[in-house]
């Protein structure tokens, strides 16, 4: 298993492979050629022995190649997964000993829609990370590739930590009416592959104001939530405002509208030697008129030569999926639990840097160090199972938990407030973990009954700035132990009424043409 | 010699277009000559959107009112408004040649280039630098600096600026008509000269011009501007919640809010929408109109409130706050603001207390212009007086 922590890496830069899959993912490869990657760290797979041929990864995987003989997949996911049980062990060598995995593939078609869920298991299981990126495939290819990529990415979100998914559809849209459909594609390579090397570049790069994994998941809490990209660079006197305008144009971030319902968004800014304060400082500016006002900014900015002229800005979020219980959550969260988490979120965003245990954006969140090996060993023999089946695993530690609460609960803080996942994910993160360790699926399960103990851990973070960190170090890699229940993405129309077509009147993160009162939940009878 | 001026002011606006011919002197009231009114169609929040449509709407407008005023209007000035205005306050500085220590007309352009010297987005433009206040020397209380001695002269303007092309719209428009755009100016700004008092604006006032489209505020402290702002929701946007809300038609939530809607609620009883051709009638709770109203209103005015706020300015309003605009008829709106602000809210203009043009709230950025235009001929180089522009402009 990989230890992710930063204190590794102080001594031993990010290690990763980049696997493409079908021919959208070998585009993407060849994007970032261009765009500088080493080959030797690229690993083209496909189907299709011509196309592959044709890549210029350092590591070229012919899948299927009884199968399909080199001919393709036909676009039948079903084909596409058989061809990588054939080849399984050769993209596990190919993967093995890194700590992180991308995965590349424009889903719709057979390879990418049939391999790369399964590809996201076997590389897991190799000890790395897994970070998916992959295109939805434009309306007009048709519902049959619509429904393969749909059902693909529900395989995928639970398959892999991170997942940037972009739709082809709204890619299209930055593309001028006239231009060509060759235009369309390349435009949303392009777009995959900026974003793909500007998480990297996250990841290893070294920054005026450094950001790196610790970050990366801070603004990804997990579980229960959607992640948001956004990459633009731009040139010329006007780039920071341009730079975050494209940003935000990228497909997910819907203009900006979903940053409303972040609780917090990473915002790297990278630019020439010459690049300025002012710049950076209009840069952030503007970008706080996106966010809501509770929304956590964290910020980092580099400079590297290589940038000279340009400025670029990733955008990096998560937002909170329409909860099961809604209601409860907020009627159990005051507004002094609000506040009392960006306090303890910001001693987190200090501190994370160097100290935070490694733990995966999505994985199960919960961990003591004697907890954990027994229950990773547990899960690493049957990494893929679903959620359901790992609940007799958590039992125990519910029942020790309760005992243990008991001697607790008599402290004043306790009883008060509940929080939410992002919340009780601080809480863990800067206390003692034994103690947290069995708070987190409960929490997420029955919110009302769990309410009182995350609070006392998030305010004991406030109060004491310099939590123990050393436990979690010994933490194994827990990407590999819960999958992950990354929400499905929904793009359904909000209501807009009149407003519908019109520019969005976007204040403090809120679209301001949804009535209020849909906003506010405030139920409207009618007596009709 | 006071000269008579002839001033065309057009707006157009998200539920009207209207274009009003103002007649006055270089000081005291101008007149309106002629009002033309059409209903708009084709503008959104303030904005031309439907190009075509909008321009019909002008031209109607234009007509009716060059009709009645027997005036063949050739220029106009022109109100704009819309989320992409943006505002700001900075100070210039500029220090005088060497071989002069008198200020002259020229420092003062100069300092007014110097505080424009600030970083906007290159698709803007400037469409207002209001002066706030002159400093000669370091002193301040400068109220006109021109002829004064001093060696550096600073001053501290309110930048307004908007996005070029959003603003070269409605002057397209206009344009195409054949007609003159002399000047464009801020709709929020022209109404808050007309409906803000000069005592209030000394003693700190905010007028708020609630528009079909757009809400214009404009703060003034000791007399000059402070702040400034669009918030790109309206009248439109309480309709559009009324006909998603209550389920009825968008003309009939329209009607409905005018004749029923409140923003404050408190009685509850029933409402009966009659049938009509595609629609069955209802019957709806008057609780739950005024809610939706209530809870549009309440937070448009709660985001006024809260950009003011970043400045402590509120605690220095003597003068109060003043609503105008068409959507300040609405009833209870003035309990609400108090509510929101809690500061002394008044109407710029009560209801029914006149029928005339200048008294209707929903004028106030129209007639605002006719002053502005006057202001702008009078302050005109002689040489292009009666002969030049006014031959121009006013030919009967």
């Amino acid at each position: 298993m990989i230890d992710l922590s930063t204190r590794r890496q102080f001594t031993q830069p990010l290690t990763y492979r980049i696997v493409g899959f079908g021919g959208a993912g070998l585009q993407v490869l060849d994007r970032l050629l261009q765009a500088g990657a080493a080959p030797a760290l690229l690993v083209a797979a496909d189907t299709d022995r011509r196309l592959l041929e044709g890549a210029k990864a350092g590591e070229r995987i012919l899948l299927g190649c009884v199968s399909t003989g080199g001919l393709g997949t036909g676009g039948d996911p079903e084909v596409g997964r058989a061809s990588l049980e054939e080849n399984r062990s050769e993209l596990h060598r190919a993967v093995e000993g890194n700590q992180l995995v991308i995965l590349l593939g424009g889903l719709g078609g057979g390879t990418a829609s049939g391999a790369l869920a399964a590809a996201a298991r076997e590389a897991k299981e190799a000890g790395a990370m897994v970070m998916a990126a992959v295109t939805l495939p434009f309306t007009f290819e048709g519902k049959r590739r619509l429904a393969q990529a749909d059902a693909a990415l529900a395989e995928l979100e639970q398959a892999v930590d991170l997942l940037l998914c972009f739709e082809n559809d709204r890619m299209g849209e930055g593309v001028s009416p006239s231009a060509g459909i060759g235009e369309a594609f390349t435009e949303a390579d392009r777009v995959m592959a900026g974003s793909v090397s500007a998480v990297l570049d996250l990841l290893e790069g070294t920054g005026l104001i450094h950001l790196g994994y610790a970050d990366l998941k801070a603004a990804l809490p997990g579980l229960r939530a959607r992640t948001l990209f956004g990459f633009g660079i731009a040139e010329g006197s006007n780039r920071p405002f341009d730079a975050l305008a494209r940003a935000l144009r990228n497909p997910l971030m819907d203009k900006g509208r979903m940053l409303e319902e972040c609780d917090a968004v990473l915002a790297q800014v990278t630019g020439g030697p010459e690049m300025t304060l002012h710049e950076v400082e209009l840069l952030m500016e503007e970008l706080q008129r996106h966010v809501g006002e509770g929304t956590q900014v964290i910020f980092g900015a580099s400079a590297s030569s290589r940038m000279a002229g340009w400025m670029s800005l990733t955008l990096l979020a998560s937002a909170r999926l329409p909860s099961v219980e809604p209601e409860s959550v907020v009627a159990f969260a005051p507004p002094q639990a609000q506040e009392l988490t960006v306090f303890a979120e910001e001693e987190q965003a200090e501190d994370l840097e160097e100290l935070a245990p490694m733990e995966a954006a999505v994985s199960h969140p919960v961990e003591t160090p004697a907890m954990a090996f027994v229950e990773e060993e547990a899960i690493t023999e049957e990494p893929q199972e679903p959620e359901q089946e790992q609940v007799p695993e958590e039992e125990p530690a519910k029942r020790e938990n309760q005992g243990r609460r008991k001697p607790r609960e008599e402290r004043p803080e306790d009883g008060n407030e509940l929080f939410s996942m992002l919340e009780v994910r601080i809480g863990r993160q800067s206390e003692e973990p034994s103690e947290e360790l069995e708070e987190e699926p409960q929490a997420a399960e029955e919110p009302e009954a769990e309410a009182p103990e995350p609070e006392v851990n998030a305010a004991e973070v406030a109060v004491t700035p310099e939590p123990q960190h050393a436990e979690p170090q010994n933490d194994p890699a827990p990407s590999a132990r819960k999958v992950p229940t990354q929400g499905t993405l929904k793009f359904e129309p909000i209501a807009r009424g009149r407003f519908e077509k019109s520019e969005p009147t976007i204040v403090d993160g809120q679209d301001l043409d949804i009535p209020t009162y849909l906003r506010r939940n405030i139920r409207i009878r009618l007596r009709n | 010699m006071a000269r008579d001026y002839i001033v065309v002011g057009v707006e157009i606006g998200t539920s009207k277009v209207c274009a009003v011919v103002g007649e006055g002197r270089e000081t005291g009231p101008i007149k309106p000559l002629g009002i033309g009114c059409s209903p708009s169609r084709g503008v959104r929040k303030g904005e031309v959107i439907d190009y075509e449509t909008a321009q019909r709407c002008l031209r109607e407008a234009i007509q009716e009112a060059g009709g009645k005023a027997d005036v063949d209007i050739r220029s106009v000035f022109l109100g704009v408004t819309g989320s992409h205005l943006e505002s700001y306050s900075n100070r210039g500085v500029i220090n005088l040649p060497d071989d002069r220590d008198e200020i002259d007309e020229t420092d003062y352009e100069d300092v007014e280039v110097s505080a424009r010297d600030v970083v906007i987005p290159q698709t803007n433009t400037f469409l207002h630098s209001i002066p706030q206040g002159y400093y000669v020397d370091g002193h301040d209380g400068v109220l006109n600096p021109i002829g004064m001695l001093g060696r550096r002269l600073e001053a501290d303007f309110h930048l307004i600026h908007g996005v070029t092309t959003r603003m070269r719209n409605s002057i397209r428009c206009v344009k195409e008509l054949d007609l003159e755009v002399e000047e464009v100016a801020f709709n929020g700004w022209m109404a808050a000269q007309m409906v803000l008092t000069p005592d209030e604006r000394d003693l700190g006032a905010l007028a708020i011009d609630i528009g079909g489209g757009t809400i214009d505020y404009v703060l003034y402290i000791d007399g000059v501007v402070r702040q400034s702002g669009v918030l790109a929701v309206g009248g439109d946007h309480i309709t559009n919640d009324l006909s998603m809300g209550l389920r009825i038609p968008m003309a009939r939530a329209e009607r409905l809010k005018i004749d029923e809607g409140s923003a404050m609620p408190g009685r509850n009883d029933l409402i009966h929408l009659k049938a009509d051709a595609g629609f069955a009638g209802a019957e709806i709770e008057r609780e739950m109109l005024d809610t939706i109203i209530h809870c549009r209103m309440e937070e448009a005015l709660q985001l006024v409130r809260r950009t003011l706020e970043k400045e402590a300015w509120l605690e220095m309003l003597g003068g109060g706050i003043v609503l105008t605009g068409g959507g300040s008829q609405l009833r209870g709106l003035v309990e609400l603001a108090e509510d929101v602000f809690d500061q002394p809210v008044r109407l710029a203009f009560e209801p029914g207390m006149s029928k005339a043009v200048a008294d209707d709230p929903k004028f106030s950025a129209v007639m605002g212009l006719l002053y502005f235009g006057r202001d702008f001929y009078a302050n005109q180089p002689e040489e292009t007086g009666l002969l030049g522009k006014l031959g121009r402009i006013f030919r009967r």
